[in-house]
């Protein structure tokens, strides 16, 4: 039986960047439903200041991981990170400057309305790049946002045709990006403004009736809702839950908070447990919190070397979730950087009987409990609370969520 | 609402290893197998874990004194240690057996000139480009109409193949829309597999190696496999903690140790893959850690360690089928004699250095070496350099028939601007590496059927 310190854990580690050293220990005499309402309370947080508009590619990701680490960043900075993975856009292929507005666009509707959000993205500058909307015209359709707007964004595969995604695609033609300024225009002679058939109805579309046409459609509520649970609970819902959460959401006009709400509030959110790999964006930001550690620039070399660096999604796709977050090259990675920061973490290291508590692990496991025993047996004094440390940082329970 | 409608996870019950393992726990015995292999041919004795784990007093196993002949880095025996001495002798490769081929795919990154690379010996070069090609009489005849850039001189001696006029059906001139086709597989650019053409390749040879794939240098998402059959490493020394020899780093070796003893009862099963992925960490950086030093003939740069370390893994027993090295700087759109002339160069050292070494390793006659690149270079030089192009030249080294292969590309049949077309498909040139050298059948891999090219892989 789980206690309440474990279950508050695991509530935090999926609805925010932490638990931080103290939080659990502090939340404690709440129990966990109590402490899910109040992450589920906790405001939504704006860093526009102005100032940051026109950072470096490095400085853009050393920015948003810097703000992943920050006390008050919640449940709406995690959801802000499930967008970026969800509605891709790439610095490989966007300018910082564009990214950082774009990114502005996520943070704005992450617990909004999903039909505001795939309105604004479809003509946000750095998509209409990414994903070639910009220049795209009536007498040459580029299909790549078409396309994914339903494959990856609202629908899945399987629930429109290769007609539809033509359609569509001319729907969507018209727009310009002005790449010195990102400056978004429409020229209504780069349009076509024929009547066409997208997902069974025919009339003269253009991007507010085809974004309004995909979010209509029943198994867009059913995606989302998908995609969601998968990133909140770790697995995917069976078709009875994912009926249930569907329906919730339609109802709600595709809110993303009731949607929320209805997934963490489910019995189930608390019981699985330990289903999935943390990442590597999860896990610095955890253990450089831990560490105290600030994020630079030169923290981004091993995001890079574990293979996820915010801003540089692997494709449209996004971040899978699935074994390659503790394959052997990102587990050896994870000891390289704790070993960059070693006097870090000997600095912080708590006494050796505090160390698992003190990184948010309740209830070690019986080879974890071993392998504390064969590091005391190893180790006196500063070392002991060091490698204990360490070795909790690197233990299945602090990996694993 | 009811806690009970959802699909439980396939966890076994505790304690239970009778049923169907799950593909992690496949993967992990696939892995101790090959490693077991490696061990085995190194002839070292004790597996380097196992010494750290039951010589926790000492250091981990160790002493391995260089990675590379850039001599990047050197760890020196630290005086205590108890453990048996690596001996400079390699581990000798498992012997050879079909269908245990390799591959070391160098990507070109920036788009290669590929009418630089493999020069068609037509006039009209003369007139399109009258500042940025090399000296005519340095060149390195190649067939009856073709000769190479005067820089390959050592992988002409040592046999190359090249397969022209390689590119996307329907061209796009961006470098991260061409690259992200390569990576899937994707020569029109209309999926979105989330996996990458060379990761699914691994996928099909892994055997549920996690090392099956490497990408070396970093990430690559040309390496995203379906099955966790890919690693990233930029370095062989990616932990070197493990390696140390003070109070410190035993307790972490002690601990970490403890922590990946299989022989410790399961009391949970949610747990164990993460368990499991210290074991093979462990496992690995051990295995890194007994590898032979790099051969000393290679020239210093990052390619040449990179190929150096691909050569050492490839040669390990580790399992490793594909390796993945990107090379950057192509994208040469001013001052590209200097540039190109130079990258040219290097990438002759390099790989001339490599297929010695491999010779060397006995591993020569099972591993190809292949180049790709997003695409080629515009036929008309544009103030010092080119703009990006279409149709490219691909090289290949190893097991190979010499020459050209594929479809020239034609100067006299610009199209309208400016750029010569593709006549074969990335596609065929991926079906040729999948089918030819791997005996893949290419359905298994490529997204879309595609003819590959007979008689470029001396299969």
């Amino acid at each position: 039986m789980a206690t309440d310190a474990e279950l508050i854990s695991h509530a935090l580690g999926r609805l925010t960047f932490g638990p931080r050293p103290g939080e659990v220990e502090s939340l404690a005499p709440l129990g966990p439903a109590e402490v899910i309402a109040r992450e589920l309370a906790e405001p939504e947080i704006y860093f526009e200041t102005g100032d940051d508009a026109d950072l470096s590619e490095g400085e853009l990701v050393a920015w948003w991981v810097s703000r992943m680490m920050l006390p008050e960043a919640r449940l709406h900075e995690r959801m802000t990170w499930f967008w970026h993975g969800h509605f891709t856009s790439s610095l490989d292929k966007c300018a910082p400057s564009l990214m950082w507005r774009q990114h502005h666009l996520l943070r704005r509707h992450a617990l909004g309305n999903f039909r505001d959000l795939c309105h604004e993205i479809t003509l946000d500058p750095a998509m209409l790049l990414y994903l070639d909307g910009a220049g795209s015209t009536d007498a040459n359709p580029n299909e790549n946002y078409a396309r994914e707007l339903m494959e990856l964004f609202t629908l899945g595969i399987n629930n429109y045709s290769e007609d539809d995604v033509r359609n569509t695609a001319a729907a969507l033609t018209g727009w310009e990006v002005d790449r010195s300024d990102g400056e978004v225009t429409f020229d209504s002679r780069d349009w076509d403004d024929t009547e066409r058939e997208v997902l069974g109805e025919t009339r003269v579309w253009d991007v507010e009736s085809i974004v309004d046409k995909v979010c209509d459609h029943p198994q867009c509520p059913r995606w989302i809702a998908t995609k969601v649970y998968r990133y909140l609970v770790g697995r995917d819902p069976n078709e009875r839950r994912i009926d249930t959460l569907a329906a919730t959401f339609a109802e709600a006009d595709l809110e993303i908070m009731p949607l929320v709400e209805a997934i963490v509030g489910h019995p189930d959110f608390l019981e699985q447990r330990n289903l999935e790999p943390i990442q590597p964006v999860e896990w610095l930001t955890r253990m450089q919190s831990i560490a105290g550690a600030e994020f630079d620039t030169g923290a981004m070399v091993w995001l890079e070397r574990m293979g996820q660096v915010p801003f540089f999604p692997p494709n449209v796709a996004g971040w899978p979730s699935d074994e390659r977050w503790r394959g052997p090259g990102v587990t050896l990675y994870r000891i390289g950087r704790m070993t960059s920061l070693r006097d870090r973490l000997a600095s912080v290291a708590p006494e050796p009987d505090a160390v698992f508590n003190h990184i948010g692990v309740y209830g070690l496991s019986a080879a974890t409990a071993l392998a504390v025993t064969a590091a005391r047996a190893e180790s006196i004094g500063e070392d002991l609370r060091l490698s204990l440390l360490w070795l909790a940082l690197s233990s299945p329970e602090f990996c694993t969520r | 609402m009811s806690t009970d409608d959802y699909t439980p996870r396939h966890v076994p019950p505790p304690g239970d290893r009778s049923t169907e393992p799950s593909p992690q726990e496949k993967s992990r015995r696939t892995f101790l197998k090959y490693a077991t292999a490696a061990l085995i041919a190194g002839g070292g004795g004790a597996l380097a874990y196992d010494r750290l784990r039951a010589d926790s007093g000492g250091a981990p196993a160790n002493s391995v004194t260089s990675t590379a002949a850039t001599g990047a880095t050197s760890t020196t025996a630290p005086s205590s240690t108890t453990s048996l001495p690596v001996t400079a002798t390699s581990i000798s490769p498992p012997p050879i057996v079909p269908g245990d081929r390799m591959m070391v795919v160098i990507e070109l990154s920036g788009g290669n000139d590929g009418l630089s690379t493999v020069i068609p010996n037509d006039p009209r070069l003369r007139d399109l480009r009258p500042t940025i090609m090399p000296d005519e009489s340095g060149r390195i005849e190649f067939g009856a109409d073709h000769s190479l850039h005067p820089a390959l001189s050592g992988v002409a001696t040592r046999g190359t193949a090249v397969v022209t006029g390689v590119g996307s059906p329907v061209p796009d001139y961006s470098h991260f829309e061409m690259e992200a086709r390569w990576s899937r597989g994707d020569m029109v650019g209309d999926t979105s597999s989330p996996t990458g053409m060379l990761g699914r390749l691994c996928d099909a040879l892994g055997d549920d190696n996690p090392f099956t794939g490497i990408a070396f240098g970093g990430h690559s998402a040309a390496m995203l496999s379906a099955g966790g059959v890919t690693s990233a490493l930029q370095t062989l020394k990616p932990a070197w903690i493990l390696q140390e020899n003070n109070d410190f780093a035993r307790a972490m070796q002690a601990g970490l140790s403890a922590m990946a003893d299989e022989s410790v009862p399961l009391d949970t099963t949610a747990l164990n893959e993460g368990r499991h992925a210290v074991h093979d960490a462990l496992e690995f950086a051990a295995l890194l850690d007994q590898l032979d030093a790099a051969a000393d003939t290679y020239p210093s740069g990052v390619l040449p360690y990179e190929l150096a370390s691909a050569a050492t893994l490839l040669s390990s027993g580790l399992g490793t089928r594909l390796i993945h090295i990107k090379m950057g700087g192509f994208d040469t759109h001013s001052r590209q004699r200097f540039y190109h002339d130079g990258l040219m160069a290097d990438l002759d050292a390099s790989v001339s250095a490599f297929l010695d070494d491999l010779a060397r390793l006995g591993i020569a006659d099972r591993t190809l070496v292949a180049t790709m690149s997003e695409f080629g270079r515009r036929p008309a030089e544009n103030q010092g350099g080119t703009d990006h192009g279409w149709a490219n030249s691909m090289m290949l080294w190893g097991p190979i028939n010499p020459g050209l292969h594929g479809e020239p590309i034609r100067l006299d049949r610009l199209e309208d601007d400016g750029n010569a077309r593709a006549m074969v498909t990335t596609d065929q040139y991926y079906a040729t590496l999948v089918e030819s050298w791997f005996g893949v059948a290419g359905s298994e891999v490529l997204l879309r059927p595609a003819q590959r090219l007979d008689g470029v892989v001396a299969a």
